[in-house]
């Protein structure tokens, strides 16, 4: 690599704004193309629902589902079900991380809690947790606390894994000046552990929470739950109401979207944007 | 003008240096990884304030040496078996009051942390007060000449500037030692220069023991006081070579060449030892 000697090299990712005097910037071209991409697929949509003659009620238009959508908002009836996914998928992932991190970050560091918990995780990994309804169900039965159970296992097996391998790469170096100013236990785990697998982790926690919407709705599926999104979701299989599951889709795509928007986007930012040791630049 | 003395057998040059006390003192030190002996008998006194370069080929064992001063390869660490003695000052290494700063190749930054925040790792672990912490950390920063870049991440400067820092990071801890093991050895030519030049000025300045590990015959001759000779497979000291050029040291100057050339020699042919090693 070919750089003067002495200059600092120009911050590429600390300032994006950089080529903010063309007109469009690059990720608004993104942006634009995605959002005429949705609108085709939109047109498409409605173009089938009303000239292909598909039955209605299976292929509504999509006025009748923001209509729908509309009505349910109105209500209040939306805002309860979501509240009540969003409340056990918080529960069971933030309990998920609490244990997640510090286990896989234990696991990188000592032989010993790489023996005890390795096999096991990595056996767990590949299993749907959904498998473990019945065996939570009959323990917890139809409660929050099963739920919560299940959100948590399924979020803390990515986070865990990641964290792992995250705090396995550490380079053993920077351990070694840590060790030669004797920073050691917790503040070696707060000053130098947690940072430096701080890329791994955020992985593991895009993937956690992408498996804690599994397991929410699965849960809710599988009535293990008796409000939330996956539940009137299901019941609306029941009723044919296509314009209430497509309505319900829609939130769950939406609220996805808006996570990595506010959450993961400006958590890696201001860490591993900052400190230019990008996950895949 | 005056020319090195050459001495055949290690571990004698102390008695001669008299009333300055040593800092850093091995005796009879051995080392096996595994079955194989990485170091053998190595004898050495440091008195304090010297800079004493380590070099050798490949397979010599002198970063081993280097992380048993610093306490990273210790009796209990897996598959080690030491023998003799390494002591800083009147501690063993590991003991709470070791005070040694160090210095890789590589850097080692956090990559989390500022330059200054860098430097102030060293500091919090002394626990000096955060106003404290903030105005030594940039003084030692200005010392290796980054004063206006404490608040840059380490990936917005160049290799010697990364080199730097870690240099100002090991000097904020106050070490009895600093070790520093190939530090320039990741960077090119121009930059490793104005390095060496920097190290010998902080160096001085500092007053500090240091022990630096390098296969650059001419960063041993700009550098240091004393440079022992390792050869591999074991390791061992073959020759300890006092320099007394005066300083700064012109790296083109005849007799700096003639020392360069007649040290060349006395290290152990490479190619054969890491043909030895397998």
């Amino acid at each position: 690599m070919a750089h003067a000697l002495d200059t600092p090299k120009r911050p590429e990712t600390a300032r994006p704004s950089a080529d903010g005097r063309r007109f469009w910037s690059d990720a608004a071209k993104s942006n634009l193309a995605f959002v005429l991409f949705v609108l085709a697929l939109a047109l498409i949509w409605e173009a089938t629902a009303r000239l292909a003659g598909f039955n209605r009620l299976l292929f509504p238009s999509l006025l009748t589902v923001f209509q729908r959508l509309g009505s349910m908002l109105a209500s209040g009836e939306l805002f309860n079900e979501t509240l009540a996914t969003l409340w056990k998928m918080t529960l069971g992932y933030a309990i998920g991380i609490v244990v997640a991190v510090p286990l896989g970050l234990a696991m990188g560091r000592s032989r010993l809690m790489e023996d005890l918990f390795g096999p096991i995780i990595n056996f767990l990994l590949p299993i749907p947790v959904l498998v473990l309804v019945p065996l939570f169900v009959l323990w917890m039965g139809l409660t929050l606390q099963a739920a919560v159970s299940l959100i948590a296992l399924a979020s803390a097996l990515p986070i865990a894994v990641n964290t792992w391998s995250g705090s396995r790469g550490i380079e053993p170096q920077m351990l070694r000046v840590a060790q030669s100013v004797n920073i050691t236990g917790l503040e070696l785990f707060r000053k130098v552990l947690l940072p430096a697998s701080l890329p791994s982790i955020i992985i593991g926690l895009r993937q956690g929470l992408a498996l804690a919407w599994r397991a929410a709705i699965g849960a809710e599926f599988f009535a293990v739950s008796s409000t939330g999104l996956g539940v009137r979701m299901f019941e609306a299989k029941d009723y044919v109401q296509m314009d209430v599951i497509l309505s319900m889709l829609l939130v769950i795509m939406a609220l996805s979207m808006i996570f990595d928007k506010l959450i993961f986007a400006p958590l890696e930012a201001r860490t591993i944007g900052r400190w230019g040791v990008g996950n895949n630049s | 003008m005056t020319f090195a003395t050459l001495q055949a057998s290690p571990g004698q040059t102390s008695a001669a240096t008299g009333a300055v006390p040593a800092v850093l003192s091995i005796a009879d030190f051995s080392l096996w990884f595994q079955s194989k002996e990485v170091l053998r008998d190595i004898s050495l006194t440091i008195p304090r304030g010297q800079f004493v370069a380590i070099i050798g080929p490949s397979g010599s064992g002198k970063s081993t040496l280097l992380n048993a001063i610093a306490g990273f390869i210790g009796p209990s660490s897996r598959d080690v078996t030491m023998g003799g003695s390494i002591m800083i000052g009147d501690s063993a290494p590991n003991a709470h009051a070791l005070r040694c700063g160090v210095v890789f190749q590589e850097y080692a930054l956090f990559p989390w942390r500022t330059a200054r925040r860098n430097v102030e790792f060293s500091l919090e672990a002394l626990d000096v007060p955060a106003p404290e912490r903030a105005r030594r950390s940039l003084q030692c920063l200005q010392q290796v000449g980054l004063g206006g870049a404490a608040d840059l991440y380490p990936h917005q400067l160049s290799g010697g500037m990364k080199q730097r820092v870690a240099i100002a990071r090991a000097l904020a801890y106050d070490p009895s030692v600093l070790l520093m093991d190939e530090p320039l050895g990741a960077l090119d030519a121009l930059t490793r220069e104005k390095l060496m030049s920097l190290i010998e000025k902080v160096w001085k300045e500092t007053q500090t023991t240091v022990v630096y590990i390098t296969h650059n015959v001419s960063e041993a001759v700009f550098l240091a006081d004393r440079v022992l000779v390792l050869k591999a497979n074991p390791g061992k000291v073959v020759l300890d070579l006092t320099i007394d050029l005066p300083r700064p040291r012109d790296a083109l100057a005849a007799d700096t060449i003639e020392l360069e050339r007649r040290l060349r020699a006395a290290i152990p042919d490479v190619e054969q030892d890491e043909g030895e090693l397998r």
